[in-house]
């Protein structure tokens, strides 16, 4: 006899019994715990590695040194116009009309006499003509007015810089009070023992945990285990011993009370368990 | 024999899945209207392999998150979906049995049993040949047990049992042929002992 068992004339399953077990959403629901983010695809992880690699590639090819580019990529050291080895047409062509027309007259020696020589005098200078009909008077010297404005303006802005780093440090201390954590860790890699350890979830402020679920996933669905307290029960610890190392343990829906009685939600927890 | 309604399908029909299906391979909102259309008959298919309720909803669901896990994989082969959902029924139950999460059952109705009576062409008798039939079936290999279970107590057709079982429709008739003939020595055999 193989090891099955015979049962004769069983009653069927009523409507209401089938109906009972009908849910489509936690069918859903697990399917969206079981689906893979779309950076753990493996058509995002083609993608980004052409991409990447498409881009040293761009990035190589447009960076690199071109023999004949050395000198016309390199930048002008001074203001001077870069030389060119080849002669301008237009200025060759002015050329030859210039020596075709010095060809024209004979030579000729220009002649100075020095007593008509003219001493000319510095404000006569276009620039010193304009200052003149502006009458404005231009002045070198800082302005003591607008230094003491600047200075005013300066340290306003470095109190108010103060203020703005105050604030956000002081965000991010609150923040990391009230963050949940098991045995003194956010996050990131925990042992068994240490999930395990009797202190449960646990803040640094006046928070005391009073609800969370422990979301598992392993390869048939995943599971959702709920607490009332921020201790583990057995349900969820004997969950926690089939759980293989490397594999991912989620706290989700953690609620707090606070010193008030009123309640809030806090931030959720994700581990990777070493052991 | 009576043949499963809700199996059988017109081509109309089954295009009419097919356009469900695309839609689910889209989004998993859209596999609702065939959970709603299957669930029932994978419930039924599951239950009467095992003995436990709370265990058959459990290995429901498991095929349904299968199902909806690989609907991107599943090809239109021209028979309806439901093959498919019994192909991975059949691997959960199998897997539930290998896990021992669930133990082996066969559900037998003392009508069915009638019915196999007279296909293995030996009188409908009383207790005694009820029983030599009940030890009969106990000693059919697995894949035996599963045809005689779809066919005379699920009363299944053999096009429907040919796709379920992933075999033609003449395999599944002479395969069938074969295990009437193998209960009829059997039950011929365990009646001359007693």
């Amino acid at each position: 006899m193989k090891n099955r068992k015979i049962n004769v004339d069983r009653p069927q399953l009523t409507a209401q019994e089938v109906m009972a077990g009908k849910d489509f959403n936690a069918v859903l629901r697990n399917h969206q715990m079981m689906t893979k983010p779309f950076y753990k695809q493996t058509w995002f992880y083609g993608t980004a590695g052409f991409a990447s690699i498409g881009l040293i590639l761009g990035g190589a090819w447009l960076f690199q040194d071109e023999p004949g580019e050395t000198l016309s990529s390199q930048p002008l050291l001074t203001s001077a116009p870069p030389e060119s080895d080849e002669p301008h047409p237009q200025l060759l062509a002015l050329n030859q009309d210039l020596n075709e027309s010095i060809s024209q007259y004979p030579d000729e020696t220009i002649q100075i006499n020095p007593l008509k020589i003219e001493r000319i005098d510095e404000k006569s200078t276009p620039i010193n003509q304009n200052q003149a009909t502006s009458n404005e008077t231009v002045s070198l010297e800082p302005n003591p007015i607008d230094e003491s404005v600047e200075e005013v303006v300066s340290a306003e802005k470095s109190d108010r810089e103060n203020d703005v780093v105050e604030e956000a440090e002081v965000e991010r201390n609150f923040a990391l009070v009230m963050s949940p954590r098991i045995s003194d860790k956010l996050g990131g890699s925990i042992t068994r023992n240490e999930l395990l350890d009797n202190k449960g979830i646990t803040t640094e402020g006046d928070v005391s945990v009073i609800h969370f679920e422990l979301h598992l996933i392993d390869g048939l669905g995943g599971k959702v285990f709920t607490e009332n307290s921020n201790q583990l029960n057995t349900e969820m610890k004997d969950a926690l011993d089939k759980v293989s190392p490397g594999e991912m343990i989620y706290f989700e829906n953690i609620r707090g009370k606070v010193k008030g009685g009123q309640e809030v939600r806090l931030n959720p927890l994700r581990y990777v368990l070493m052991n | 024999m009576s043949t499963n309604p809700i199996y059988h399908h017109t081509e109309d029909k089954l295009l009419k899945e097919l356009k469900w299906i695309k839609y689910a391979q889209k989004d998993p909102r859209g596999f609702e209207p065939l959970y709603s259309k299957y669930y029932e008959q994978i419930l039924r298919y599951i239950y009467q392999r095992i003995d436990d309720k709370d265990t058959a909803y459990d290995i429901t669901s498991q095929v349904f998150l299968k199902a909806l896990n690989n609907i991107h994989k599943y090809e239109y082969r021209g028979v309806p979906f439901a093959s498919w959902l019994y192909r991975i029924a059949k691997s959960e139950l199998y897997q539930s049995f290998r896990d021992k999460k669930a133990r082996r059952t066969v559900n037998v109705d003392t009508t069915h049993l009638a019915n196999v009576m007279e296909e293995i062409e030996e009188p409908v008798g009383g207790e005694i040949e009820r029983k030599i039939l009940l030890q009969l079936i106990g000693q059919l290999k697995e894949d035996e047990v599963q045809m005689v279970e779809m066919r005379f107590f699920e009363k299944r057709s053999f096009k429907e049992i040919g796709e379920i079982l992933e075999i033609t429709e003449n395999n599944a008739k002479v395969k069938s042929h074969r295990i009437v003939q193998k209960m009829k020595k059997l039950f011929n055999q365990i009646g001359n002992e007693k």
